[in-house]
C-alpha cells in the first residue's frame, strides 16, 4: 500500500467519523436556541474545552504555516511564539470583567457587547455592523489560511489524487456540513479528536 | 490566609514581570555584530528568548490561578 492509498483510507474514515460526531451532537441539543448552538448551551468539560483550544489555537496555520516561515526566515521566527502567547497573556485585561457581564447579560457572539454597551448611543448601530465587519475580515483571513493547509496536506498526502481545490472544497463542506448540523457542540467534539491526535503527532515526531 | 488585597498585588507583580521578560525576549542587548554563542544548539539570544517564553508560560499560569471572576449568582458576584 502506498502513502497515497494508506492517506486516502485515512482521509475516508476521518469523514466518516466526522458524520457521526455531528450526528451525535445532534442528538445532544438540548433546544433550538442559539445558546446551544453556538456555546453548546455552555456545558462543555473541562476536557472538550481545553482540546478544543488547543485545537483552535494550533491549527494549519500553527502546524504547517509556521514552520514554513522558520525555514524561510531562521532562528528570529522564534518571536512568533511570543506573539502567540501575547493573545493570552493579553485576555487578563479584557477577560475577566468581560466574563462577569457576558454572563449575566447571556452574551452570544462578541458582538453582543458592543450592543450592551453602545446600543443606546449614537452611532451604536454603526459600530456594530463596523464590528462585525472587522471580525469577518479577520476570522476570513485566519480561515483562508486553514483552507490553504487543508489543501496543500490533501494533496500532498493523497500523492496528487485529490487535487488541491477539491481537498479544499470537499473538506469546507465538511466543515460546514458538521458545524450547521451540531453547532458548537460538534466543533468541540470533532476539535478534541483533532487535538488528541495533534499532540500523539508532535509526541511521535518529537520522540 | 492570603488577603484580596495581597492576591491582587502578587497578580500585577506576575503580570509586570511577564512584561519584563518579554523586554528581555527582543535580543536589544547584543551588539548586532557580536560574535554567537551556542547554547543547547541554539544561538545564545535564541536561548534566551526561549527561556524568556517558558517563563511567561508559567506565570501566565499563575496569574490565571490568582485571577478572580466574580460571576452573577455567586456569593461574590451577588457582593458587586
Amino acid at each position: 500500500m502506498t502513502l497515497g492509498d494508506a492517506a486516502l483510507w485515512a482521509l475516508g474514515a476521518y469523514l466518516l467519523m466526522l458524520v457521526g460526531v455531528a450526528e451525535a451532537a445532534r442528538r445532544a441539543r438540548s433546544d433550538g436556541s442559539p445558546a446551544d448552538h453556538f456555546l453548546a448551551n455552555r456545558d462543555l468539560g473541562v476536557f472538550v474545552l481545553l482540546l478544543t483550544l488547543y485545537a483552535t489555537a494550533y491549527s494549519g496555520n500553527s502546524l504547517l504555516g509556521y514552520p514554513g516561515e522558520a525555514y524561510e526566515h531562521g532562528f528570529v521566527w522564534i518571536q512568533s511564539t511570543g506573539f502567540m502567547m501575547a493573545v493570552i497573556v493579553g485576555f487578563h485585561i479584557l477577560a475577566p470583567r468581560l466574563r462577569t457581564v457576558a454572563v449575566e447579560r447571556g452574551f452570544v457572539t462578541p458582538g453582543d457587547w458592543v450592543r450592551h454597551r453602545f446600543g443606546d448611543e449614537p452611532g451604536g448601530r454603526e459600530l456594530r455592523i463596523a464590528v462585525a465587519v472587522l471580525m469577518t475580515w479577520a476570522l476570513a483571513n485566519y480561515l483562508l489560511a486553514q483552507l490553504q493547509a487543508m489543501g496543500a496536506l490533501t494533496e500532498t498526502l493523497t500523492e496528487r489524487r485529490i487535487p488541491h481545490a477539491a481537498g479544499v472544497v470537499g473538506l469546507a463542506s465538511m466543515i460546514l456540513f458538521y458545524e450547521t448540523l451540531g453547532g458548537m457542540r460538534a466543533v468541540a467534539w470533532t476539535d478534541a479528536a483533532q487535538g488528541i491526535l495533534m499532540l500523539v503527532g508532535l509526541a511521535t515526531l518529537l520522540g | 490566609m492570603i488577603s484580596r488585597g495581597m492576591l491582587r498585588r502578587i497578580r500585577t507583580a506576575l503580570l509586570a514581570a511577564i512584561g519584563v521578560l518579554y523586554v528581555v525576549s527582543l535580543p536589544w542587548y547584543r551588539d548586532p555584530e557580536a560574535p554567537v554563542e551556542t547554547v543547547y544548539g541554539f544561538p545564545d539570544w535564541v536561548a534566551v528568548a526561549i527561556a524568556c517564553y517558558v517563563g511567561v508560560a508559567v506565570l501566565n499560569a499563575a496569574a490565571w490561578l490568582l485571577t478572580e471572576i466574580r460571576d452573577p449568582g455567586t456569593e461574590d458576584g451577588d457582593a458587586e
